[in-house]
C-alpha cells in the first residue's frame, strides 16, 4: 500500500524538513536546557520551553497537558518516549519521587517492573524510531502501535505494528497464536487501510535484567497480508483497446455490445472506469473470465441475451478475447 | 405476503451487514452463496456434453488418461512417458464438474462417493486432504493453474527447473502396464515430513498460453497449515526449501478459505 499523504503539498513539506532534522533540533534544544523529567506512575512528565513544545509537536512525542501555567507546557511521555529520549538522544534526564535523576539502568528497572513486556515493546518502538518513523500507540487499532512515514498531520499511518517475543514469557504479547486472532487484525487492518507490520523480537538469549542487553535483542520485519485470489493486481488490461469500437462504429445510431477479456476477476476500481467508458460511448460491455461473462453492465440488455451469447461463442469455439461483437437489441 | 416481505426484509439486511467488508484487500464476502442457501436454489454446473475419461491406478494414487475431450488438459495431469496421469485432487475435481468419468482397474465406473472418501483416508494417503481439495477447486475456478508441488508437469526440459527443493528426478519411468515402475510418485509425496505445515501446491496465475513443457515458475507456492498458525521458525524452515519462489498460507474454516502471505520486508530508514 503507498503512503497516503494528507493534501498535494504534505510529501514535498515532508520531505523539505525530514524528520530526523526535527528530532535532532528537539535533542539540541532538550540539552541545552538540561531538561528533566518527572517520573509519575506510568508517565513522564516533562516541561518544556516554547520552542521545545513546538519540536515535541513536530517530532509527534509525548502529548500536552492542559494547564492554567501561562508561560510554561508541560508534557506527557509514555515510557517508551521517555527512555528513548533519555537512553537513545541522550538529551533528557528522568527524576523519581525524590527529585533526583536516575540512571538508564534505574530507569529501564522500573519500568520493566511497571509493564509486562516492556523490553520487547521498546526494542521495537526504538527500532522504528532509530528509522525515522513516527510510532504512536496503537490500542486505537488494537495493536501495539502505528508507524508513520512522517508527522501524522501530513500522513495517514502505514503500518499496524504488533511487537512479537519470539518466545513468549509470562503475561507477554501472546498475539497471533489463534487464526481467529489473524482474521480479526487483518481485518481490522485492512477497513482502516494499514498494513500489519509483524515485529519479531529475539532476545538471543540475553536477559530483561539490563538496558545494555538490548542491543544484542535482533528485529525482523515481515508483514502479514490477505491476499484475495479474486482480485489479480497483475493484471492491468481489462479493457483493451483494439477490442473497443472505433469512431465509426459509434456513429453508428445502435446500441452495441462489447466484449473486454479479462485473465482475472473483476476488479471494482477498473470496473467502475469500463462503466464510466460506457456512458462516454453509448457502448455496453460485458467482462469475461474464463469464458464466462462476468456481468453486463448496460441494465438494458436482457441477461437471457447475454447467456445466449456467450453460450453460442463458447459452442463455437470462439477465442472470447479477439471478439468484437456488436448486437441490434431489437 | 407478510412472511414473504419480512423474510426479503431480513435478507438484504445480511447483505447490507455483510457488504461492509468490501473494502479492497478482503475476499468479498460471500454474499452470494449466502443468498443461494436463503433461497434453497443451489447453483447446478451446466451439463458437459463431453466427457473424457480415466482410470484409477490404486497402487499409484492418481488416475492414467484413457480419453481427453476438452482444453482442460492442457493445464491438468503430469505426463510421463507419453502418457498423462492426474491426481486426486485433479481427478476429482473434473469429476464434480461432470468433465470426467472414472473408472476402475476393471473398467468399472469409479463413483463420485468413492472419490470423496479417498480424500478422507488417513494420513492423507494421497496426499491431498479435504481442505486443500477446497482450495484446489476454489482457484481453480478462478482460472488459476494448480499443481502438486514440486512435480514437474513434464519430464521435457525438467532441468531447467530451478525450486530448490525440486526432488523429481531423472530417474522416474513407467514402463508397460503389468510392470509398471512408479518411482515417480513417491516424489508427490515426499515432502510430507515436513509436518503440518509444508508446501502442496504450486499455483500459476491464468494463463491461456500455458504449456506443461515450459511451465516457468509458480507464482506462489502454497502452503496447507495446521490448527494452529505457524512460528516465525516454522515460516522460515519452508522459506528455505521454497527459494526464491513466494510463499502463501492458507487456511480453511468451514468451508472458507483464506490466504495469507507473511513477507519479509526492511522498512527503509527515512530522511
Amino acid at each position: 500500500m503507498a503512503p497516503r499523504w494528507k493534501g498535494k503539498t504534505a510529501e514535498a513539506k515532508a520531505l523539505a524538513e525530514p524528520m530526523s532534522v526535527v528530532v535532532s533540533k528537539l535533542q539540541t534544544s532538550l540539552i541545552e536546557s538540561n531538561a528533566q523529567g518527572l517520573l509519575s506512575g506510568s508517565a513522564v512528565l516533562l516541561e518544556a520551553l516554547p520552542e521545545q513544545t513546538e519540536l515535541l509537536y513536530r517530532a509527534c512525542i509525548g502529548r500536552p497537558v492542559i494547564t492554567a501555567e501561562k508561560d510554561k507546557q508541560w508534557h506527557q511521555l509514555s515510557f517508551e518516549e521517555a527512555l528513548y529520549l533519555c537512553s537513545v538522544l541522550k538529551c533528557i534526564n528522568v527524576a523519581g519521587e525524590n527529585k533526583c535523576a536516575k540512571s538508564d539502568e534505574e530507569l529501564w528497572h522500573y519500568m520493566v517492573a511497571k509493564r509486562v513486556g516492556f523490553p520487547v515493546l521498546f526494542k521495537a518502538y526504538s527500532h522504528l524510531r532509530r528509522k525515522n518513523w513516527v510510532v504512536r500507540a496503537g490500542s486505537q487499532y488494537g495493536v501495539d502501535y502505528v508507524a508513520y512515514r512522517y508527522h501524522p498531520a501530513f500522513v495517514h499511518s502505514e503500518y499496524a505494528v504488533l511487537a512479537l517475543p519470539d518466545e513468549v514469557g509470562d503475561g507477554e504479547n501472546a498475539r497471533l497464536k489463534v487464526w481467529s486472532d489473524f482474521h480479526c487484525t487483518l481485518r481490522l487492518c485492512g477497513s482502516v487501510a494499514k498494513t500489519l507490520l509483524v515485529l519479531h523480537i529475539s532476545r538471543n538469549g540475553e536477559d530483561t535484567a539490563s538496558l545494555s542487553r538490548l542491543e544484542h535483542y535482533s528485529v525482523e520485519e515481515r508483514i502479514v497480508t490477505r491476499w484475495n485470489p479474486e482480485i489479480n493486481d497483475d493484471d492491468d488490461d481489462l479493457i483493451d483497446e483494439d477490442n473497443l469500437l472505433t469512431e465509426e462504429d459509434l456513429n453508428k445510431p445502435q446500441l452495441s455490445l462489447v466484449i473486454v477479456k479479462s485473465e482475472s476477476q473483476r476488479n471494482l476500481a477498473k470496473i467502475a472506469a469500463v462503466e464510466e467508458l460506457e456512458m462516454r460511448r453509448n457502448v455496453k460491455i460485458c467482462v469475461w473470465h474464463n469464458k464466462v461473462a462476468l456481468g453486463f453492465l448496460a441494465s438494458d440488455i436482457k441477461a437471457g441475451l447475454g447467456i445466449q451469447l456467450i453460450n453460442f461463442l463458447v459452442a463455437k469455439q470462439m477465442k472470447p478475447e479477439r471478439f468484437d461483437v456488436r448486437l441490434n437489441p431489437s | 405476503m407478510m412472511e414473504t416481505d419480512a423474510s426479503q426484509s431480513f435478507r438484504s439486511d445480511d447483505g447490507v451487514y455483510d457488504c461492509d467488508s468490501g473494502s479492497e484487500g478482503f475476499v468479498e464476502d460471500s454474499l452470494d452463496d449466502e443468498l443461494c442457501f436463503a433461497s434453497g436454489d443451489f447453483p447446478k454446473l451446466q451439463f458437459r456434453k463431453e466427457r473424457s475419461k480415466v482410470r484409477w491406478i490404486e497402487e499409484l494414487g492418481m488416475a492414467e488418461v484413457l480419453e481427453k475431450k476438452g482444453k482442460m488438459w492442457i493445464t491438468t495431469g503430469i505426463s510421463r512417458n507419453g502418457k498423462t496421469y492426474c491426481s486426486i485432487e485433479e481427478t476429482l475435481y473434473l469429476a464434480e464438474i461432470g468433465a470426467l468419468d472414472v473408472l476402475n482397474v476393471d473398467d468399472t465406473p469409479l463413483p463420485l462417493s468413492d472419490l470423496y472418501a479417498k480424500l478422507a483416508e488417513d494420513r492423507e494417503k494421497y496426499g491431498c486432504s479435504w481442505e486443500s481439495f477446497e482450495v484446489y477447486r476454489y482457484l481453480k475456478s478462478l482460472g488459476y493453474i494448480v499443481g502438486r508441488h514440486g512435480v514437474a508437469w513434464s519430464m521435457k526440459n525438467v532441468k531447467n527447473k530451478t525450486n530448490a527443493d525440486d526432488s523429481v528426478g531423472e530417474s522416474c519411468s513407467i514402463i508397460d502396464k503389468g510392470n509398471v515402475d512408479y518411482t515417480f510418485i513417491t516424489d508427490m509425496f515426499g515432502n510430507m515430513h515436513l509436518g503440518g505445515t509444508r508446501p502442496i501446491f504450486d499455483v500459476f496465475p491464468p494463463n491461456s498460453k500455458f504449456r506443461k513443457s515450459s511451465s516457468g515458475d509458480p507464482s506462489f507456492m502454497l502452503c496447507r497449515t495446521s490448527g494452529h498458525p505457524p512460528s516465525r521458525q516454522e515460516i522460515e524452515d519452508i522459506e528455505t526449501c521454497c527459494g526464491r519462489i513466494p510463499l502463501k498460507l492458507y487456511v480453511v474454516e468451514h468451508g472458507r478459505v483464506s490466504f495469507l502471505s507473511f513477507t519479509k520486508v526492511e522498512l527503509p530508514a527515512l530522511p
